[in-house]
């Protein structure tokens, strides 16, 4: 599915909102899950679409994001998904790419952020808690990471060096990946992604804050962290 | 109850060959047959009791992540301390296997042992999800040694970072700042273009490379190559599940199937006879990694398999760690991890580990002429100082600090990944380091430095490329048997091994 660079332009703002609509239908799959032999079958639960699947939430800091989303290292990939358990491992690693109807264990990258940063359908401030067996993408592709409107609950910054915890980088049209850890002995970040189907969900250091193409982007509106915070935190 | 049976039975049952069973041998006494039964019923009675609390006592484990990437290497002495945050994530999985995991308790304790004192500790602050709060003291000393303790107070869980006993403590050398060097930006447009070099492009056919599509149009290629001493580049196409072997001018030399997963690295033997693999994800997600050992000449017939070789399992300090890169040095296989952020030997059948020794931060090398010597590298979080220094004893003694330099970026440019450092017979470094700008105009691109063992700067160069596309990796260098730069480059059409003269 190509990604359409959006501009400031209202008819390109209406296009964009289309094209995401669109590309939430064609990857969410649809039907939902009724049909199908994919693992997501008989183990996730069918919620994808609106708000009333989610659970709202009152905080969630970057902590919990961090800790929701180590969740789902070592399991699976799953184009245009998704959810997972918790047994660290995907039972069909080698499904065929870029195929939303596989059906098969784990987020995409795109789904991923969108579940761990508890953001809502409709991009109002606050939280939803998605289920990890919640088969849920979101509505957003990296392209509406990488250029988002100015009511969303993300942001872009400009100078990538300013990245905290659960902060991510994005590359529009192709990859997101979060900000585990800042920095490492070799000048690159410590990245948990959601990388391929045949990768799962890894950890590891990435050399996409010095590359000019990938974009740094934030949530907004994080809770404080509940336990001590050292200087300036969050 | 059935292996309860099995350890009661023959303490109690008449099986003995002379018709006693222990206990009545044990007591000297034959005992009746009722007796034989109560004392039955209490034996299992007992050990069913035992087993019980054993099980209820016996809480699932913490899975703590600590990252030492914040690590001090050198600091300046007269500083009143040294104070570095650990960031750390911890959970208590939950009995039920749907279940989310629980939070963490956290207290920790540091170990530090300044050059020429004895070990003392202190506590420290921990905030599960957020960090621990390392603060250290700043002797009149050369170094310190230092490795914390971390326990969730729930579970009873202990761990230590580095793990104590195998991997050595963390270390940081107290040393007065010198040698900074502010590098000039390469103005752009005046890169080194690269002295030989040839493409590859995707497929699968013979002389072409893998690639996954992940995401919308992310692509994943090769991950590694590395260099002969006659120039032959061996390139790791682990998505065709392949090792291709190259000439100087890109002529296939060779191919060989090996079984690996889609991530991983690859480093020659020194006497480039056989490679060693990283497989990062044998068995897909959540899987062990392995190295491979694959013996065998350089020239194979195409399409020879070689079969799984021999295979290692890398040591690893703890459940968390995640080898991501190899190196060979001195006979001795290396795995870099995250998130101990550092370099450790791999356990393999080949090699005597006894010997080596074993810091953090460092980066085995093999530099000329300096036996046993281990390069030191770091890049500060904040991008803006990367230091570079040679570790190495020629007395037997503790390895000290025995050379250094320190980088800075030009004004308005950040440093992102040191790709390479290798010492060089003059006692200097070669340096290959990524530059970059949040000015969206101008381009980021690698520089390559050599400096001289009096610590100037003999040459500089830029290596950039015209379009920074969604391959991954983006670039990587290795130092080729031939002492030259190599560069494997990805993008839209394919790949490309690139040569630089030095």
């Amino acid at each position: 599915m190509s990604e359409i660079v959006v501009n400031r332009g209202i008819l390109s703002k209406v296009v964009a909102l289309v094209s995401s609509m669109l590309l939430v239908l064609t990857i969410s799959g649809s039907p939902a899950l009724a049909n199908g032999t994919g693992w997501a079958h008989a183990n996730c639960n069918d919620g994808w679409g609106s708000d009333a699947t989610g659970d709202p939430i009152p905080n969630w800091a970057r902590s919990d994001a961090k800790s929701y989303a180590t969740g789902a290292l070592h399991e699976g990939y799953q184009w245009g998904g998704g959810c997972w358990n918790l047994d660290d491992s995907d039972p069909k690693n080698w499904d065929p790419t870029r195929d939303t109807e596989t059906h098969g264990e784990g987020p995409d990258c795109s789904g991923f952020t969108f579940k761990s940063w508890a953001l809502k359908y409709n991009g109002n401030p606050g939280f939803v808690k998605w289920e990890r067996k919640d088969y849920q993408h979101g509505p957003y592709p990296t392209g509406s990471y990488a250029n988002p409107e100015t009511d969303w609950q993300f942001k872009m910054f400009k100078n990538k060096n300013n990245r905290k915890e659960m902060d991510a980088f994005v590359l529009s049209g192709v990859h997101i990946g979060f900000v585990y850890n800042l920095g490492t002995t070799q000048g690159q970040d410590t990245i948990l992604e959601a990388k391929c189907e045949a990768c799962g969900v890894i950890r590891g250091p990435q050399n996409y804050r010095g590359d000019p193409n990938w974009l740094g982007v934030k949530r907004e509106g994080w809770s404080s962290e509940r336990n001590t915070c050292y200087g300036d935190c969050f | 109850m059935k292996r309860i049976g099995r350890v009661v039975s023959p303490l109690l049952t008449r099986a003995h060959p002379e018709g006693w069973s222990i206990l009545e041998r044990m007591s000297g006494r034959r005992f009746s047959l009722s007796i034989t039964v109560l004392l039955s019923l209490l034996t299992i009675g007992i050990i069913g009791t035992a087993r019980a609390q054993q099980s209820e006592e016996d809480p699932p484990l913490a899975s703590i992540y600590v990252a030492t990437s914040g690590a001090p290497v050198v600091v300046s002495p007269g500083i009143p301390a040294a104070q570095v945050d650990f960031p750390v994530t911890c959970s208590i999985p939950s009995t039920d296997p749907e279940g989310d995991p629980e939070p963490c308790q956290l207290q920790a304790r540091v170990f530090f042992k300044a050059q020429g004192e004895t070990w003392r500790s202190l506590s420290v602050d921990a905030v599960p999800g957020v960090s621990i709060r390392v603060v250290l003291p700043v002797p009149n000393a050369n170094w310190v040694d230092y490795y914390v303790e971390v326990i969730e107070t729930q579970t009873e869980t202990v761990v230590y970072f580095p793990k104590d006993g195998e991997d050595g403590p963390l270390r940081y050398y107290i040393e007065a700042t010198s040698q900074i060097h502010q590098l000039a930006a390469t103005p752009f447009g005046s890169e080194r273009a690269p002295t030989s070099s040839f493409s590859l492009g995707w497929g699968t056919s013979n002389g072409q490379v893998g690639m996954v599509g992940g995401d919308e149009s992310q692509r994943i290629g090769p991950q590694a190559l590395d260099v002969t001493d006659e120039g032959n580049i061996y390139l790791l196409d682990q998505m065709n599940q392949r090792v291709q072997v190259f000439s100087p001018s890109g002529s296939l030399l060779a191919v060989q199937t090996i079984p690996v997963g889609p991530l991983g690295d690859l480093v020659l033997e020194d006497d480039d006879s056989s490679y060693f693999v990283l497989d990062r994800l044998p068995a897909g997600p959540g899987s062990p990694p392995a190295i491979h050992h694959f013996d065998g000449p350089l020239l194979l017939p195409e399409g020879v398999s070689v079969g799984a070789g021999s295979s290692l399992t890398p040591s690893v300090p703890s459940p968390e760690e995640e080898p991501v890169s190899l190196r060979y040095t001195d006979g001795i296989v290396y795995t870099y991890g995250t998130p101990s952020d550092g370099w450790r030997p791999a356990m393999t059948d080949r090699n005597d580990l006894s010997e080596v020794p074993a810091f953090q931060i460092t980066m085995p090398a093999d530099p000329t002429g300096i036996e046993g010597a281990t390069i030191l590298r770091r890049v500060r979080f904040d991008s803006m100082r990367a230091d570079v220094g040679l570790v190495g004893s020629t007395d037997g003694g503790s390895p000290d600090l025995e050379s250094r330099i320190g980088l800075e970026p030009s004004s308005g440019r950040y440093f992102g990944e040191l790709a390479l450092v290798e010492p060089t017979p003059d006692g200097g470094f070669l340096v290959v380091i990524r530059t970059w700008t949040d000015q969206p105009d101008l381009l980021a691109h690698h520089e390559v430095i050599r400096i001289d063992g009096n610590g100037n700067v003999v040459d500089q160069f830029a290596i950039a490329h015209s379009e920074y596309a969604a391959a991954a990796p983006l670039s990587l260098f290795r130092l080729g048997g031939t002492g030259d730069l190599y560069e494997l480059w990805s993008d839209s059409s394919g790949v490309q091994v690139r040569r630089f003269d030095l």
